[in-house]
């Protein structure tokens, strides 16, 4: 229904229980709230709340569905149409922070050689070293750098970020040979060896993760 | 039988029930505010992530994200230049300005949420929880009568009726329910981890050094306190998809200030924009419409005191220029006293 619509109809409110009444009608207020409302005749207007109703009741089955923990039962029970739900961006994961909150603090970084032997470090932004307006203006590099790219589950997007790094840093002289990904990390202290909030310890552990190579440089 | 047609009845009543739509007309805005927040968000790094040449390898995504599934991307139908990748930002501003003011509301919020939808497909990395709540809003907001007040719409309808419309406020309920859902399942996935029950979950998040926020003295550095903070969350996400539901005013509404205290808290402390936000925005769907009527009608009494205020102060400015042009300076000086 157009907004228009919806106005228009709600103006014809009082003419419609008028006129409800004057038949005889025995309808009661929502029925003829209704009734103006809609301006359709009761038949269609069921129809549609039936209708209506089976797309609530699935939305709900669906995405509720969605969030369950084990995942066999999830696919069990929406896999025929999770291709419709997840195409319409409406598959929810509401886990932040959830079961546990992570126990480390980390930064992308990865280490650059070149055909020379020379090696140089790349690190992704440092966040906890922004104030505010650069929290502000690189939120969804965050969002990327931390919360996805450094994830086994987002193992199969390395290589990109790998040849976009090497992209980067290429030089026709002395160019890129491999680039090695991982990341620099220490865990948080327990809460038994009490941290204050501004005397976290610094990154100061190396983790590589993924090492990319240049095959057709090495053909060469 | 008697009990099916209850239960109909009942169902009825909540979902089809007409009300009025002004929750969700002030939701639109509050909804569009954000989306143009996230979108300048994005601005900086949009290239970076959306174009050409941008990390958003489309063969990547479409393989390892989405498996092969069918997905909806504009941008992957858009010509593969960086032009088409500004432009399409644009639109999606332009058109989120539009909902928000309630221009041709359906259309706007249509492409408001392809464009949501687009930038989640295409590139779903950059995309966190706040972003998901922002995408379900608009796919409600798309279906819901959000233009029929506080709206341009409104404003130009040829047969304006100055009385509130009323309407089928099942796009708003979805919506309400859909909240509660999310506040459902996170309690019922923090109760399963063991940081959450022994009431240091929010030692460590409050300590993830790239999401820190503002200092909060004292409180985040006592363990006791710590203790206290988780177990209160649980408390009050627990109270947000069960007391919520009481019609009752005095039940409901310490609910909603809990839950705008617990999320003001979590934006003081941890860097999460938007994600905030766009709860406490939906927290409007559970106010009456008569109370929001009421806080409306102030807010706009103080507009039109500001406006007139305003006003009284340019009237005086364009004057000054006639009565510089026609009248001395003593002429000037006692209007200007005058008009003050």
């Amino acid at each position: 229904m157009r907004d228009s619509d919806t106005m228009r109809s709600f103006s014809s409110n009082r003419t419609g229980q008028v006129l409800l009444q004057r038949d005889g009608c025995d309808a009661s207020a929502t029925e003829l709230k209704q009734a103006a409302l809609c301006g359709t005749p009761s038949k269609f207007r069921i129809a549609r709340h039936i209708g209506l109703s089976v797309f609530i009741i699935a939305y709900f089955f669906c995405v509720s569905a969605s969030t369950l923990p084990s995942e066999k039962l999830k696919r069990k029970l929406i896999s025929p149409v999770f291709g419709i739900i997840s195409g319409l961006g409406l598959v929810q994961n509401w886990k932040l922070f959830c079961p546990n909150v992570r126990r480390v603090n980390f930064h992308p970084a990865a280490t650059i050689s070149y055909a020379d032997g020379l090696q140089e470090l790349w690190q992704a932004p440092r966040f906890d070293r922004m104030n505010l307006l650069e929290h502000i203006a690189n939120d969804k590099l965050r969002r990327f750098y931390i919360d996805s790219l450094s994830w086994p589950s987002h193992k199969e997007y390395w290589v990109d970020v790998c040849r976009a790094i090497a992209r980067r840093h290429d030089d026709a002289v002395n160019p890129v040979t491999s680039v090695m990904l991982g990341y620099r990390w220490v865990p948080i202290p327990p809460p038994s060896e009490f941290a204050q909030r501004d005397k976290l310890p610094a990154h100061n552990r190396f983790f590589n993760s993924f090492f990319y190579c240049d095959r057709s440089e090495k053909e060469q | 039988m008697k009990i099916l047609t209850l239960l109909w009845n009942s169902w009825k009543r909540f979902w089809f029930e007409p009300c009025s739509p002004l929750p969700m007309a002030v939701f639109r805005i509050a909804f569009g505010l954000l989306v143009v927040e996230n979108l300048l968000l994005l601005a900086p790094h949009f290239l970076f992530f959306y174009g050409v040449d941008g990390l958003g390898a489309g063969a990547t995504v479409s393989k390892h994200y989405w498996h092969g599934r069918t997905h909806f991307d504009l941008l992957a139908l858009l010509p593969q230049h960086d032009a088409f990748v500004v432009g399409f930002y644009l639109v999606l501003m332009l058109s989120t300005l539009a909902l928000i003011a309630g221009f041709k509301t359906r259309y706007a919020s249509i492409v408001v949420f392809l464009g949501l939808l687009t930038l989640h497909s295409h590139y779903p990395y950059n995309q966190n929880g706040g972003d998901l709540f922002l995408r379900l809003s608009a796919f409600f907001v798309m279906m819901s009568p959000a233009g029929a007040m506080l709206s341009v719409d409104r404003m130009i309808c040829k047969d304006h009726d100055p009385t509130p419309p009323l309407c089928e406020p099942w796009a708003q309920r979805m919506l309400q329910v859909q909240l509660t859902l999310a506040y459902c399942v996170t309690f019922w996935y923090k109760v399963t981890g063991l940081q959450w029950i022994n009431g240091i979950a929010i030692y460590y998040a409050s300590r993830l050094d790239d999401m820190m926020n503002m200092p909060v003295p004292f409180i985040l550095d006592n363990l006791s306190c710590i203790k206290a903070l988780t177990w209160s969350t649980l408390v009050i996400e627990l109270l947000l998809w069960t007391l919520i539901w009481v019609p009752s005013r005095r039940v409901r509404y310490p609910v909603l200030v809990l839950g705008v205290l617990l999320h003001v808290g979590i934006d003081w402390t941890i860097y999460l924009p938007v994600f905030e936000w766009i709860f406490m925005a939906a927290y409007i769907l559970f106010l009456y419409p008569e109370d929001l009527s009421k806080i409306v009608d102030s807010l706009k009494r103080w507009v039109d005191k500001r406006i007139q205020s305003s006003r009284r102060t340019n009237s005086w400015l364009p004057g000054t220029a006639s009565l510089q042009q026609s009248v001395g300076a003593g002429e000037l000086n006692s209007r200007t006293t005058r008009t003050w």
